[in-house]
């Protein structure tokens, strides 16, 4: 019954994992996003092109 | 990342002619389908809003951390290709489509987390191209940012949205393209990167938890892999099936792509730090793995509906995992099924026509003719290519009969351009030469594309439904699929010529 074992492991790690995941996301969203309050289309700010 | 599945040689028109509709849905599942669509737009909207260059549109103002990474490699890498080719291969081969054809990628996501991320990280380049440019110059960078077009094309995503508006909705193909197809243009175009990454995160949850509850359905109902086996025989649970040791060869040498996956290296360069790469490939692998594992048992689990005569006895393999989910989902789950179908094709296609676009004007064009463009006709030229990117691989999309084919050739292309440049600036930089990556680029990029016009121009069909080509000279018969055992040696070959007329003439570093 290991590969069974291993199907239900499976499943736990992929819905634990999954929402476990999207919750510290959640927690890093506001340092992700850029600020809104220096938002400007700025005129040449790439590093190398 | 994109992988094959047999399942893929059934997507194009004439096999999505045939799917027969599983089942009806409801209103609800329709509904929870339609706010999915509209939240992904709300969500380029969002974004777009607080942009402010192309360093934002592109790599996301390198601010990207290991959840967001975790969400965004995963959701990219798992397209609908991976899902209906592995759930495919695993209702003819059983285990075996987990144990010789997914099993040899983690061993390279492992090999990429813990080798490829720290030194990747260090190099001043936005673009897989751009890390080949820095090191062998202009020509090497054209090469190279034709090779990861080529490969980042999001054909085979676009096709499988047709696939799904077809079995669920009734579409024509087309029509599922341009709608699932425009969906995505509209949030890529606003946000870039940053839009991509957020709506990959929703659809990495909703593709995850909707396989997890489908394998728990079908646990309960038809059992584990070992009653399954006892029912259908040992062979279901054989490591390599039927499969011969030269196609596990060539599994694991396509498995080599991790290596050099451009959406890989654009998160890479997005990323705070290294730290938290290696973190998210590391997790990545375990969900990897899972997610794999689940589609490969829904696979089998599907052939033991069929024998049981649940299922209908001619089912298409591509499409057994849409059937599994119909007979395992309530309403309401199965319209987060199809949600996360469409979110597993979407959050592939979005990343790759980014790719595309910004290989085009930022590698391409600027290195081509030598402008560099300010950071707004960058931002919005990036934006349009975006648009062209997405038009063309409709119409490829709906080009192609044998879709399995475009991606042996995406691929084999991309492999055999940037692969020993790349490793060589990563592992062994006293080794790259100037000539040596232009030789190999230019090398592996021209035998590749020409060996692939040879196929199609030359070729004879092969009792499978590939093509093989006498080459002339050496007596070999070389199907399709094993290309990049020859493409692959000729670029390391190319490479080591410059790197030696590098040296004979002194301008080696």
């Amino acid at each position: 019954m290991v590969l069974t074992a291993l199907t239900w492991l499976a499943v736990v790690v992929l819905s634990l994992g999954s929402i476990g995941v999207f919750v510290f996301f959640l927690r890093d969203l506001p340092g992700v996003l850029p600020n809104k309050a220096n938002h400007r289309a700025s005129g040449d700010d790439h590093p190398e092109a | 990342m994109i992988r094959w599945g047999a399942g893929m040689g059934d997507l194009g028109a004439a096999a999505v002619a045939q799917c027969a509709v599983p089942h009806r849905l409801a209103s609800v599942d329709v509904a929870i389908i339609a706010t999915y669509l509209g939240a992904m737009i709300v969500v380029g909207v969002i974004v777009a809003r607080r942009l402010r260059g192309f360093r934002d549109f592109f790599i996301a103002g390198g601010r990207m951390t290991t959840p967001l990474l975790v969400c965004t490699l995963v959701s990219t890498y798992y397209g609908l290709d991976v899902t209906f080719g592995t759930s495919e291969t695993a209702f003819f081969e059983g285990v075996a489509a987990f144990v010789a054809y997914s099993a040899p990628f983690y061993l390279f996501y492992v090999l990429t987390a813990v080798l490829v991320a720290p030194r990747l990280k260090r190099l001043d380049a936005l673009s897989l191209p751009e890390a080949i440019g820095n090191a062998y110059g202009a020509q090497a960078r054209i090469a190279a940012a034709l090779a990861s077009f080529v490969y980042s094309a999001p054909i085979l995503g676009v096709a499988g949205m047709g696939l799904i508006g077809t079995v669920f909705f009734d579409l024509e193909p087309w029509q599922g393209c341009a709608i699932g197809g425009a969906v995505a243009t509209v949030y890529t175009m606003l946000g870039g990167l940053l839009a991509d990454a957020l709506t990959d995160t929703v659809q990495f949850v909703v593709m995850c938890v909707t396989a997890a509850v489908a394998a728990v359905v079908m646990l309960c109902t038809v059992g584990g892999p070992e009653a399954i086996g006892a029912r259908l025989g040992p062979e279901v649970l054989a490591p390599l099936g039927t499969l011969s040791s030269w196609e596990v060869l060539v599994f694991a040498v396509v498995a080599m792509t991790p290596l050099v996956e451009p959406a890989f290296y654009q998160r890479t360069f997005a990323a705070v730090n290294a730290r938290q790469v290696v973190k998210a490939l590391l997790i990545g692998a375990v969900l990897w793995a899972s997610y794999d594992w689940l589609v490969v048992y829904l696979g089998v689990a599907g052939r033991d509906l069929v024998a049981a005569g649940r299922l209908p006895a001619g089912l298409d393999g591509s499409e057994v995992l849409l059937h599994v989910a119909a007979i395992a989902l309530p309403p309401g789950l199965l319209g987060l099924f199809v949600a996360g179908c469409l979110a597993a094709a979407m959050s592939t296609v979005d990343s790759y026509t980014l790719i595309a676009a910004g290989n085009v004007v930022y590698d391409g064009w600027q290195t081509a003719t030598g402008r560099r463009l300010s950071d707004r006709s960058l931002l919005l030229a990036t934006r349009v290519l975006v648009l062209v990117t997405m038009a063309a691989a409709i119409a490829l999309a709906l080009l192609f009969e044998r879709l399995r084919d475009a991606w042996i050739f995406m691929s084999t292309v991309l492999l055999s351009t940037v692969l020993w440049p790349m490793l060589a600036v990563l592992f062994a930089p006293r080794l790259a030469t100037r000539r040596a990556g232009r030789w190999s680029t230019t090398a592996g990029l021209t035998v590749s594309v020409a060996l692939f016009v040879m196929f199609e121009v030359a070729g004879t069909p092969t009792v499978d439904g590939s093509m093989a080509l006498l080459l002339p000279g050496v007596g070999v018969e070389l199907q399709r699929e094993s290309a990049l055992l020859f493409t692959l040696p000729l670029a390391a070959l190319g490479f080591a010529a410059g790197a030696a007329a590098d040296r004979q003439r002194g301008t080696a570093p």
